[in-house]
This record gives C-alpha cells, structure tokens and sequence, in this order.
C-alpha cells in the first residue's frame, strides 16, 4: 500500500493530538482518582463501622452502581486517549480509528443512558423504593447522549474519509 | 472482449536499457510504487508521476500506455 504525502504544515498539526492524549490521559487518572476515593469512603465506612461482609459487599457493589457512567467515562476518555496518540503518529483515516471513535460515540450514548435510567431505577430496587423504570434526565445526561450520538454521526463522515484515502493511495 | 488500460512501462524500460531501481531513484518514487504502475495494479497515475516518468525515459505519455484488451494473468 502506498503513502500518500503529508499536505505543508498538517503533519505539525498532527503531532499536536499528542498534547491531546496526554490531556487525555490526565483528565482519565483524574476521573479514575475521584472514582476510586468515592468507592473507597462509601465501603470504608462499612468497613470501620465493622458491619458484616455482606454490607460491605452491598456497599461497594452500589458505589460500584453510582459511579459506573464515570467508569464508563474513563473508557470514552481512554478511547479518545489512543486515538489520538495514534493520529499523532501519522496514522489518521485507519479502520483502527473508526472503531474507537464508534466505541467512544456508544460509550458515551451508555454514559448517558446509565446516569438517567439504570443507576436510578436500580437504586430504587436495592432500596426498595419503587418496581417501575425510573427516569432521571438531566442536562448532563442529556448532553452527554447528545454528544455520543453526535458522534456516532461524525463516524459516518469518518468513513468516508478512510474511503477517499484508500483511493487516493491507490492513485502514484 | 474487454478493453482496458495497459500500461507498457516494462517495454519503455527494456528500450531503454534501464533498471526500475533506476528509474524509481530518478523519479523519486519508491521500487514498489514503480512496481505497481508496472503491473497496472493501481487506480490512477498522477500526471505529475507520468511527466516525470517520460522526463526519465525521454518519451511520451502514450508509449506508456495503451488501450486494448486485457488479457488475465495466469493464477
């Protein structure tokens, strides 16, 4: 497969997307930080009060809960992470990109889906509160699926960029 | 039967007397791009590529290329 050239200037812009990931990967250790001390203080107090495992258990499994659309979050922001450190290396229009970009697009429609319907109805479960589905959309949820689907869109157009590519390398 | 492009680039080079690596050097493309053109196994020569091409070779584009049937390589 042939190599088509790198248009004056783009390729400096491309090595700039690695400013990119590292800001990435940052915001992803941050997340994975508030994540990992909000578990730790919910199950730790269980654990200092000295309740039985099956609280602490309880615990941990509905912090777990509560905090899973950032856990799935911090899988968006490793996605984008990788993509793009990849695209600063040169690698851009691949069939790589296009599955992490729709797997960023899906994680983010989950994110959303999660925070406004499933952690609110399974809440109302373990507590016993309600049997219905539960829905809590709020603006953030909103804007999030909004984005993921956003997206989602963008992969379209993504592929047909990989599309032009691959016929433009087929062109010497 | 069908007609197509073919590209006659090995008998511009065997007139000549001149190596792909050669030409590949003098064009400032690499050997296995030269190899592509010369097997037809691509969509599209740009004309920047077939000007230097005939630069090289002193020709002109049609003695590069033909238009007549294609006849299948063997599997």
């Amino acid at each position: 497969m042939t190599q088509s050239e790198t248009p004056g200037g783009a390729e400096e812009k491309l090595t700039q997307t690695s400013g990119l990931a590292v800001a990435a990967i940052v915001l992803l250790v941050m997340l994975l930080g508030s994540v990992g001390a909000d578990i730790a203080a919910k199950v730790g107090t269980r654990i200092v009060t000295q309740e039985n495992w099956t609280d602490v258990l309880n615990a941990f499994l509905i912090a777990l809960l509560v905090n899973s659309p950032a856990l799935i979050f911090i899988g968006v922001l490793g996605d984008f992470a990788g993509l793009f450190s990849r695209t600063s290396e040169g690698e851009v229009f691949t069939r790589r990109n296009l599955k992490t970009l729709r797997s960023a697009g899906i994680g983010l429609v989950w994110a959303a889906a999660t925070s406004a319907i499933v952690v609110p109805t399974v809440l109302s479960w373990v507590q016993e509160s309600g049997r219905g589905i539960l829905w809590e959309v709020n603006d953030l949820a909103f804007g999030t699926g909004a984005m993921g689907f956003v997206i989602l869109g963008l992969t379209h157009v993504f592929a047909e960029g990989i599309r032009i590519k691959t016929d433009s390398d087929q062109i010497i | 039967m069908p007609r197509d492009i073919i590209v006659t680039l090995d008998v511009m080079l065997a007139r000549r007397k001149m190596k792909a690596k050669d030409l590949a050097a003098a064009i400032g493309i690499t050997e296995a791009n030269l190899s592509l053109i010369r097997s037809g196994k691509v969509k599209g020569v740009r004309f920047e590529t077939l000007g230097k091409l005939c630069e090289a070779l002193d020709c002109k584009p049609g003695d590069l290329l033909d238009f007549d049937v294609v006849t299948s390589p063997n599997p």
